[in-house]
């Protein structure tokens, strides 16, 4: 088995590929992809701490003011976090169209 | 490793010149991850060439690939420059559905590259995909292994796995070699010597035999010799491959599945070669290289390799720790007096500086699961130089990336140091008073766990007129589950300071024992790669080996493995000063180091000292007349030390020497050091009637209270490698005499402070007059010297010891009475060396016959020995050259000539 495989065999597998074995390592690439994004915006922990206090200030206006601060930050990183998946489900999108789109693009070229 | 071999074809795979029709040309089975493992490929010189064409045509193919998707980027940038000039740099979306209708030529060229990127996408993931599979991994294992033959022909295609398919793409290269060899050689079969010498012009492998100090010119001779051995082909049809060659081929399959690999590298075929053919075996063994040397050496290189991945890995999850204190959900405070007396021991880990920690996943598992049981304070406990800290910053780089329990995961490591706490703090209470302000803060913040190393040494300190001792606050905090302290302490200071203590109630103890050998090596390993990077030197691997070894068994008040980093780092530095950078340290520079620092002869025997080895016993003969039963032994002792042929737990030769006064005893262990050790004072001499009462003891091993050190233990310490002489033994208190029943047994003692003293290295000779009586009579009687000798043993000197310290000698040997021939020839050899004395005045001393027979007359007595004997020589000679001297009868360059009736004529120049 060597890394580039030409044999006629494979060519035709190609797309089946694709569609099957490419897509099921794409769909796993992507969860990772999002866990990975979830993990760096420690959306479970500000999630999970959303009525402590903010840095140990643990009089009323102190939880108050952190709970709103914890609001805000948290909807900023939604934002950052959905921005994420939008551009995750675009590259599965891409995926997904790139290979009959380019065969369709030449042959509209070509006829 | 078990093998089911087929019964028709004997594991060949053919049979009459025909595949074999019951195995189908597979021949060797094995089982591996509940799935049948074999071989089974046909090779020839066009399917040899062909394959060599593919991976050619595949390495164009893949260029030109590679070169077209940059000319498709190319055309695509064209076809962007079209699309702008047209419409400038406003985005029209209408006419973004036609940008590849713009520029038709570049777009078509630019889409038919995306394509092939996309097919070289695809075929590097199906070849990767392929090799996962396979190694795949049963989900359900198998319970009943069938070996029977019967009932391996029935099982399923889809449990079968031709390790073919596993191979590397090095890997298939080197089997091809490997069949080209046996075909060029007109070898009947393709053994595993001829996958071997294909192995050769592998680059791990060459790796491998430089690491192992083996020089290609040897091992390609010994390949030569043992290829000639082989049968020698018939025909020219049928070179198939042996039933070794294939399972070293399904050995290494399992070895490379062993490593959680998903392909078969030429390491693991090098690998499994030593380990399942005998001739390879063999010459490796004639190489000095064993099976276990292999195979640590390739643990050596993929730990090199993993650590390379690990630290990618380890840096990018090391992004995500916050930096300067503060944690992920927000909730810790400025910890503004932690940070000025601690040190963050998990932002140093996550900016890379702290070193990564081996094999110590059961410790790190215990500590969690103590704190995880509710107590909030661990110490580890082990001698210096076990890893304790290394384990401590393991944890450290483990909290990094947040590979640590749920109550530890989002929080700081800090190192609390204890000389910056305590110093200033001059202060009434301001002691007290930091260490307060200290836990204060870590419990509000809520994400420190401390760490102090250590710790007994907070045991007794008090600020200025305090009353509370500091460890007692902190025992306090913990009790309270107010912080976590992780902490380190040693044996003595544990068991002493804190066992009773608060600290020891709320302080779990987790017993940190030393690596054993294997994970040692890996250890050095690790360590060698950093030391080769800083030093600009390369170990091989008996470098490696022989630190651990020599280490382990000359460097005592140490521990492993930081005893034995040392000494590699100290090897380094060494090489690269002598021999210059990029250097090769080998096992023969680790040897000279340690000699250099221990005395010991390590390094290997040269010529010269091999020629004063077998002729030890003609040397000491210069000095020591007769006695030649002693001297045999001890010159035996020696050269069985010199070339490791003894028990190495015990010292290198427990003698005893027996016999009257003036025979010779002192001066033969004299002869021994002046001969062997270089000089008559590399000699630990002990005279043991100073050593009459119980309470001497002490000056043999050192006073209880530490206040001085002890002789014995002084001396063998620092020089571990020396000849021990206990003169007049039977005069020692029978206490004493019980003190080197251990020596002689186990080769160490332990000084009064608690230091083992290694004895080795060291020759212990005693000597004793006791039942000197008995002997002369028995001479006399002309008793064989051997029932002399049992007698003694069994009777006389029963008296003086106890049986169990007789027992403990490897040899008993009674000196014999000197005869008036051996006096004479003492006298000529203490004239020699009075005449030796004389030179370096510029006085030629001569002597005539006579005058050595009137000497000898003079001084032989059966009683004494040769002592009245150096007495008659002092008075006749050496007194009257004395007077000659005082009175310039006798100047330089003056002979003198000692005569008959003794007397001294000078002949002037």
């Amino acid at each position: 088995m060597s890394v580039f495989n030409l044999s006629l065999g494979n060519v035709f597998y190609f797309p089946f590929w694709w569609y099957t074995r490419g897509l099921k390592s794409q769909l796993v690439f992507f969860s990772q992809r999002l866990k990975k994004i979830a993990y760096a915006l420690a959306l479970k922990i500000m999630l999970k701490s959303l009525f402590k206090p903010m840095f140990g200030q643990f009089s009323i206006s102190g939880r108050i003011i952190s709970f709103f601060m914890r609001v805000v930050i948290l909807v900023w990183r939604f934002t950052l976090f959905f921005l994420g998946l939008a551009w995750q489900i675009f590259l599965l999108f891409l995926y997904l169209i790139i290979l009959p789109g380019v065969i369709y693009l030449i042959f509209r070229i070509i006829f | 490793m078990d093998f089911i071999i087929c019964p028709i074809c004997q594991g060949r795979g053919y049979k009459n010149s025909h595949i074999c029709p019951e195995c189908k040309g597979q021949g060797v089975f094995s089982w591996y991850g509940g799935y049948l493992i074999s071989f089974r490929k046909d090779f020839s010189s066009s399917s040899i060439f062909k394959y060599r064409l593919r991976v050619f045509r595949n390495f164009i193919l893949t260029i030109l690939l590679v070169l077209f998707g940059l000319f498709g980027l190319y055309n695509f940038a064209t076809i962007l420059v079209a699309y702008f000039k047209e419409i400038g740099f406003a985005v029209n979306l209408p006419l973004l559905s036609h940008l590849f209708l713009l520029e038709k030529r570049a777009s078509l060229i630019f889409l038919i590259s995306v394509l092939t990127d996309l097919y070289l996408f695809y075929s590097y993931s199906l070849f990767k995909q392929e090799q996962v599979k396979n190694f795949p991994k049963s989900s359900l294992p198998r319970t009943y292994l069938p070996v029977n033959w019967s009932e391996i022909k029935l099982i399923k295609k889809k449990y079968r796995i031709n390790v073919f398919d596993a191979l590397s793409n090095d890997s298939l290269k080197i089997l091809n070699s490997s069949w080209l060899i046996a075909s060029k050689e007109k070898a009947s079969s393709v053994e595993p010597v001829h996958l071997l010498r294909a192995l050769l012009e592998d680059k791990d492998c060459q790796e491998a035999l430089v690491r192992l100090e083996i020089s290609p010119e040897d091992i390609k001779e010994q390949i030569k010799e043992e290829i000639s051995k082989g049968e020698q082909k018939q025909s020219r049809n049928n070179l198939y491959f042996s039933s070794d060659f294939k399972k070293a081929l399904l050995r290494s399959y399992v070895l490379a599945g062993e490593k959680s690999r998903h392909f078969i590298s030429p390491l693991d075929i090098f690998e499994s070669l030593v380990l399942d053919s005998p001739e390879i075996k063999d010459i490796f063994f004639d190489l000095g290289v064993e099976q276990e040397d292999i195979k640590n050496v390739g643990i050596w290189f993929d730990i090199r390799k993993g650590i390379t991945k690990q630290m990618v890995r380890f840096a990018e999850l090391a992004r995500y720790k916050p930096k300067r204190g503060i944690d992920r959900a927000y909730l810790a405070i400025a910890t503004p007096t932690i940070n000025t007396y601690c040190q963050d021991l998990t932002d140093i880990g996550r900016r890379g500086y702290l070193p990564l920690c081996l094999d110590r996943e059961k410790e790190i598992d215990e500590i969690f699961r103590v704190l995880k049981s509710g107590q909030n304070g661990v110490v580890l406990v082990g001698n210096p130089g076990v890893g304790k800290t290394t384990i401590i910053n393991g944890i450290a780089r483990r909290m990094v990336v947040e590979d640590v329990p749920p109550f530890l995961q989002d929080k700081r490591l800090v190192s609390l140091n204890l000389s910056y706490l305590i110093s200033g703090a001059t202060q009434r209470g301001e002691l007290e008073q930091r260490l307060n302000l200290i836990i204060s803060e870590a419990v509000r913040s809520g994400n420190i766990v401390f760490f102090i190393r250590d710790i007994h040494n907070m045991v007794g300190v008090k600020g200025m007129g305090g009353e509370l001792d500091i460890s007692e606050i902190l025992a306090d905090a913990i009790k309270k589950k107010l912080i976590y302290v992780l902490s380190t302490s040693i044996p003595q200071e544990y068991y002493r300071l804190i066992e009773r203590t608060a600290l020891g109630e709320v302080l779990s103890m987790v017993s940190i024992a030393p690596p054993n050998d294997e994970v040692n090596l890996q250890i050095l390993g690790l360590n060698a790669n950093k030391i080769e990077a800083k030093e600009d030197v390369y170990f091989s691997y008996k470098a490696l080996k022989a630190t651990l070894e020599f280490s382990k068994r000359y460097i005592h008040e140490r521990f492993l493995p930081e005893k034995a980093i040392n000494l590699l780092k100290e090897c380094a530095i060494l090489v690269r000063n002598q021999k210059g950078k990029n250097s090769f340290v080998k096992e023969e520079d680790v040897a000279f180091l340690v000699s250099s620092k221990t005395s010991i002869p390590l390094t290997s025997i040269t010529q010269t000292e091999s020629k004063k080895l077998l002729n030890l016993e003609e040397e000491i003969h210069k000095r020591i007349i007769n006695q030649e039963e002693a001297v045999k032994l001890v010159a035996s002792a020696l050269r069985r030390a010199r070339v490791e042929l003894r028990d190495t737990r015990k010292p290198i030769a427990n003698l005893l020497f027996l016999g009257p006064t003036g025979v010779g005893k002192t001066e033969l262990a004299k002869t021994v050091s002046y001969v062997y050790f270089g000089s008559e004072k590399q000699m630990v001499r002990i005279d043991m009637s100073e050593y009459q009462t119980k309470e001497s003891i002490d000056r043999l091993i050192g006073a209880p209270d530490g206040s001085s050190a002890g002789y014995l233990t002084e001396a063998v310490r620092k020089n571990p490698y020396t000849l021990l002489l206990l003169d007049e033994i039977e005069k020692a208190h029978p206490d004493i005499l019980n003190l080197f029943l251990q020596v002689m047994d186990d080769g160490r003692l332990t000084d009064s402070l608690g230091r083992t003293v290694d004895f080795t290295n060291v020759i212990l000779i005693g000597t004793s007059n006791a039942g000197t009586s008995f002997i002369q009579e028995e001479i006399k009687k002309n008793t064989p010297l051997e029932k002399i000798r049992q007698d003694l043993i069994q009777e006389k000197l029963q008296d003086y010891f106890k049986p169990e310290f007789l027992n403990r000698f490897d040899s008993i040997v009674v000196f014999k009475p000197l005869t008036k021939e051996n006096i004479k020839e003492i006298a000529r050899l203490m004239l020699n060396k009075l005449a030796q004395q004389v030179e370096e005045k510029g006085i030629i001393l001569k002597f005539t016959e006579e005058a050595i027979s009137e000497l000898a007359q003079k001084g032989f007595d059966p009683l004494f020995g040769a002592r009245p004997l150096k007495r008659v020589i002092q008075e006749e000679v050496n007194d009257a050259l004395a007077r000659f001297l005082l009175e310039n009868k006798i100047s330089r360059g003056d002979i003198a000539i000692l005569e008959k009736g003794c007397k001294i004529r000078i002949q002037k120049d």
